[in-house]
């Protein structure tokens, strides 16, 4: 696993365009993918826990809002690391600049909720109806945010990129590592949760 | 249908006789928008340029508070409890919940426009007839998200410091939205580009009110 991490730090620096910096992009852009799919995954979790109420979809859910919430932090950071070089500044109103931090700001949230509501049974249903709302909510984030670019004048034009081959290869194991890596840590994170929820049910029959 | 208006009223009845809600609000809300123009200084100007997105920031700060507020009766005296008991469906209780809520919103909404015109800017009572559709639409989706959200942040903890920190983001398309819209109509860019956000807010709106639909049953049972 780590290997395969190390392995695509390295051989990503093959092609430069925009200096160093645009390196940053290798582990920016998966993270910003795997940052997504991972709330997706959450709301997934969420919509199953509500059909079926098997307690594994919560620890599901809380596992991928957890890593999905380190994830868009670090995609927000290196974003803005790269984005003040190559731009100029460090942050601006762009769609995916707003969509990516209001999600960020919504799973946040989904954490903040989790640990208000301690160990109240219907915990688990009010994670798993956030995460859903959180989730249906970024579309139209994206949507309303596109609205407002098209009103006031944005200096900055929404970044195409024409990939040469090696980048594409570097980008592509950038890729498959980060999306290893969230199912390692993934596993592990929801191993606990499972571990916890069954010390919480031994303490409650010890009473 | 007798059931849902019998909800709504009940609510009503209740902020009519104690005013407790809407007083709050609307004094929280003035309070703000005070704020607001000191802090904006004397430039006509600055102040007129602000004055919509000052006024959309005091009303979701305000409607939040309220909303904790009217979810923190329900658990007081357990009205929630003997609610659920009652053989009404929950999308019901949830539509009862919400419009109760969207009348107060609507209130407060009306108070800070007022305010707004006095003390930002008189193209607020001007272009009132066009501003209301924006402003109102704007209500249905804050209510439809708080309500639900309310419903879930009054179980916790944290209650009522928990409620903006799940709603406003979520919240944030429709507050985009509704004041592309009131933009639309102070600066004067004719009815397609109104109608164009209107549409979008309105689409947002029925996408909320359908979650709450569909989810409030999860949040209240036992």
């Amino acid at each position: 696993m780590l290997l395969a991490l190390y392995g695509a730090f390295v051989f990503a620096p093959t092609e430069r365009v925009m200096g160093d910096v645009q390196r940053i992009f290798y582990v920016h852009l998966p993270l910003a993918w795997i940052g997504f799919v991972a709330f997706g995954h959450a709301c997934w979790a969420g919509i199953q826990y509500l059909r079926i109420g098997r307690r594994e979809w919560d620890a599901v859910g809380a596992a991928a809002a957890e890593i999905g919430v380190l994830f868009s932090t670090l995609v927000i950071v290196t974003g803005s690391l790269w984005a003040r070089p190559v731009w100029g500044t460090w942050w601006t109103w762009d769609p995916q600049l707003v969509t990516y931090l209001i999600l960020w700001l919504i799973y946040v949230g989904y954490l903040v909720l989790r640990s208000a509501a301690g160990d109240d049974p219907r915990r688990a249903r009010f994670a798993a109806v956030f995460a859903i709302v959180g989730f249906v909510d970024v579309p139209l984030v994206w949507l309303s945010a596109r609205y407002l670019r098209a009103l006031s004048p944005v200096i900055f034009t929404s970044h195409s990129i024409g990939l040469a081959p090696p980048m594409a290869w570097a980008l592509g194991a950038g890729l498959v590592a980060w999306s290893l890596f969230y199912w390692a840590l993934f596993r592990t994170r929801l191993r606990l949760g499972v571990l916890e929820a069954e010390v919480a049910a031994l303490a409650g029959e010890g009473d | 249908m007798r059931a849902l208006l019998a909800l709504i009223w009940k609510d009503l009845v209740i902020e009519a006789r104690t005013r407790e809600i809407v007083t709050a609000m609307s004094l929280v809300a003035f309070l703000a928008l005070v704020i607001f123009s000191l802090a904006l200084g004397p430039s006509p100007h600055l102040v007129a340029a602000a004055a919509p997105a000052a006024m959309w920031v005091t009303v979701s700060f305000a409607a939040t508070l309220g909303l904790a507020r009217a979810h923190a009766l329900e658990q007081e005296g357990q009205a929630l409890r003997g609610l659920l008991m009652t053989p009404v469906g929950r999308h019901i209780l949830y539509l009862g919940k919400c419009g109760a809520n969207l009348a107060m919103m609507l209130v407060l909404q009306l108070v800070v426009a007022g305010a707004a015109a006095v003390l930002f800017t008189g193209a607020f009572a001007r272009h009132w007839a066009g501003l209301a559709l924006p402003l109102a639409l704007g209500a249905v989706g804050f209510t439809a998200a708080g309500t639900l959200l309310g419903a879930i942040a009054a179980e916790t903890r944290l209650r009522e410091v928990l409620l903006p920190i799940l709603l406003l983001p979520v919240v944030v398309p429709v507050i985009i939205l509704s004041l592309a819209g009131i933009n639309a109509v102070l600066e004067e860019r004719g009815l397609p580009e109104l109608l164009r956000s209107l549409k979008l807010l309105g689409a947002v709106d029925i996408i909320f009110v359908m979650l709450g639909v569909w989810l409030f049953a999860y949040v209240v049972e036992d």
